[in-house]
């Protein structure tokens, strides 16, 4: 067992912890917010061994440095009371819920039973910021361009939401 | 090294909490969280398989940092919309439970 | 892992911590005294001699670790007690990134003076500065206090600001060097350009006849001279990413007692301030390896440097390219000590020379002025840049 091994094993334990705390953990909003922080940080450090470091960097500036500021910020908003969960009867949601992540991990054991090698090795080139960039901006340029607008989008749509003369 | 087979399922074992979370949770905040996380277990799969099948030299497989990429902007105004969202039913209502968001 | 490098990282930990962080300490309260008109720390001794009070830090330790430290009760205790090393860890990660001096060649040995050599290493430093500043947000948020939940909040709307501008005026670098990795930043500011150079590419023709004496007058490569408006923006918003005066708004001590230092003393509070020193150490790194040429000598090149002192001296004597090399290492060293040093003081000397900034202020300031400054920056540069490298050659 070599050192990625043993930092990707780490970081997965981190990850199903921390998750479970997104999930469950019933106390306290802010600490839903920082077990998120830590699967963000963790993902981010598979990211690294998977030799994708341009997204490891996007990944923890993205979701540490946007989403987890917004949810702090939400949390100072609306308290960090967190107990309440849904009435515990069922619904045609949680089946479907419940439906999609048998599936989900179905998939997964039948991938295990076909693929069981380990990673290939790394041709030269790969993960690399200006690589990737290239990709970006010539064969998916229209992907990138729709994700731009999304976000103007996005931008206007959330000024009008929280500008009091503008909503309701 | 890393089996390509464990990658996979953890990002199934993620996503399969992220649901559940979804599922349970009443809270705003939890829920919004919740929905991040399936969506980092998607991410988790696509750079797993994208350095599963890296492509060779003359030609480099881009495909899944590019969907990453991609799927983290989208998260981020997800995250940003549901942000505004709350704002609003914050001010409106004073309370944050989703369950009564709808009445 | 190289044994090297883990002796390099050991160092570089305990020369910040044990050295530098002292040192930048006194230089605070000394610069506080010169501006207040006072005589600063003097009366610490140790076998009769004051040296300028250069020993206070000591005795602020000690007064320190003196202090008693109240147990934190209550259910979040535990994350209460994390933030400290919330704030300590990623800023203290930082210096890892920056080099302090060139890479050398001793025969068969490669003598490298950075810890560690990301291909992203300024998105590294980015990253981390934005973590730490989580620890201000935990700290208030866990406290019952109002001022101190009022100081997280403070925080948070600078959290929203300044790693905005920064990252902005990181693209723009970026396109200048076309690379992250901090070690070739320093490498490629280890030249000169032609001062009016400009003229050349404004109007196409190069400059012969009487006008070739302007291409006499070159300037070191430096980020800062190709990049002023990047370097201003880039300084100002890691001045409020570390949330010191005049951007101290979250800890203000006149309005909120100290924000969410608040509730915080003895060992916890003083790993508090070793973070906000080391912070100030690391931009102060970062600004001078990205700005300021990092270890290079203006108008001296490492390998003309190397060649001249090998000539001068190995003519006379057989170690020449060893001796050469270690000559180097000792100039850019201290190269990179002076620049280091003049910046120091400028962050030190802000906090005492500018008043407070509201939050507000702070918020009008980076969203109104700064990050529109820094996109016509990043367009401007493009446009550059593209010129250039379409002309064939920088």
């Amino acid at each position: 067992m070599d050192v990625t091994a043993i930092v990707f094993y780490t970081m997965g334990a981190l990850i199903v912890i921390a998750g479970l705390g997104v999930s469950f953990a019933s106390r306290d909003s802010l600490v839903t917010c920082l077990n998120f922080l830590v699967v963000m940080l963790s993902t981010g450090v598979i990211f690294l061994l998977l030799d994708a470091p341009m997204i490891a960097v996007l990944q923890i500036l993205v979701w540490s440095g946007v989403t987890g500021l917004a949810m702090v910020f939400a949390v100072m908003l609306v308290g960090r009371d967190n107990r309440t969960f849904r009435p515990a009867g069922i619904r045609l949601t949680k089946i479907a819920g419940g439906l999609l992540v048998v599936i989900v991990l179905a998939e997964w054991l039948r991938f295990t039973a076909d693929t069981r090698s380990s990673l290939p090795p790394v041709p030269p080139g790969y993960g690399d910021s200006g690589g990737l960039g290239v990709a970006l901006y010539t064969d998916y340029l229209l992907v990138v361009e729709l994700v731009s607008l999304l976000l103007l989008a996005t931008l206007v749509s959330a000024l009008v939401l929280v500008d009091r003369k503008a909503g309701r | 090294m890393i089996p390509e087979h464990h990658v996979i399922g953890l990002s199934a074992i993620l996503f399969a909490i992220g649901v559940l979370g979804v599922l349970v949770r009443r809270n705003f905040i939890g829920l919004v969280l919740s929905i991040a996380l399936t969506f980092n277990a998607s991410n988790l799969a696509f750079v797993g398989f994208n350095r599963f099948w890296p492509g060779d030299e003359a030609k480099l497989h881009w495909d899944g940092q590019v969907f990453v990429a991609v799927v983290i902007a989208v998260a981020a105004a997800q995250v940003v919309m549901g942000l505004s969202v709350l704002f609003s039913m914050f001010r409106n209502r004073n309370g944050v439970d989703i369950d009564e968001a709808g009445a | 892992m190289p044994v090297g490098t883990i002796a390099g990282a050991l160092l570089a930990i305990v020369g910040v911590v044990g050295v530098l962080v002292p040192l930048v300490a006194w230089a605070e309260r000394k610069q506080a005294a010169l501006v207040q008109g006072r005589l600063g720390p003097r009366r610490t001794e140790l076998a009769g001699i004051s040296a300028l009070g250069l020993l206070q830090p000591l005795a602020d330790l000690l007064k320190i670790l003196g202090k008693g430290d109240p147990p934190l009760k209550g259910p979040m205790a535990r994350l209460r007690g994390m933030a400290p090393l919330v704030a300590l860890i990623p800023v203290l990660s930082v210096i890892a990134v920056i080099p302090v001096a060139s890479t050398y060649r001793f025969g068969d040995a490669t003598l490298r003076f950075v810890v560690a050599d990301p291909a992203w290493g300024l998105l590294y430093a980015l990253v981390a500065s934005i973590l730490a500043l989580y620890a201000g947000v935990i700290a208030g948020l866990t406290s019952s206090d109002p001022l101190a939940r009022l100081g997280a909040l403070r925080s948070l709307s600078h959290l929203f600001c300044a790693p905005v501008v920064l990252g902005l005026a990181a693209v723009s670098v970026f396109l200048v060097y076309q690379t992250l990795a901090l070690p070739e930043m320093a490498q490629a500011q280890d030249a000169t350009f032609r001062v009016f150079g400009f003229l050349e590419f404004l109007f196409g023709v190069p400059l012969t006849g009487g006008l070739a004496v302007l291409t006499w007058f070159t300037l070191p490569a430096w980020g800062a001279l190709l990049q002023p408006l990047g370097f201003l923006l880039f300084a100002a918003a890691a001045v409020v990413g570390t949330g010191r005066a005049p951007f101290d708004a979250p800890t203000a001590g006149p309005e909120l007692a100290g924000g969410h230092l608040r509730e915080y003393a003895g060992v916890r509070l003083g790993l508090f301030q070793l973070a906000d020193h080391v912070a100030v150490l690391g931009v102060a790194g970062l600004l001078v390896t990205v700005f300021l040429g990092g270890w290079s000598i203006p108008w001296l090149p490492q390998a003309h440097l190397v060649d001249f002192v090998a000539r001068g001296v190995g003519s006379f004597q057989g170690f020449g390219s060893g001796f050469a090399n270690g000559v180097c290492v000792s100039l850019h060293l201290i190269c990179f000590a002076g620049k280091f040093g003049i910046v120091l003081w400028v962050l030190i000397a802000l906090r005492g020379g500018l008043s407070r900034f509201r939050s507000d202020q702070v918020i009008a300031l980076c969203w109104g002025i700064l990050v529109p400054l820094a996109f016509l920056n990043i367009f401007m540069t493009a446009w550059v840049v593209l010129g250039v490298t379409g002309q064939g050659g920088n």
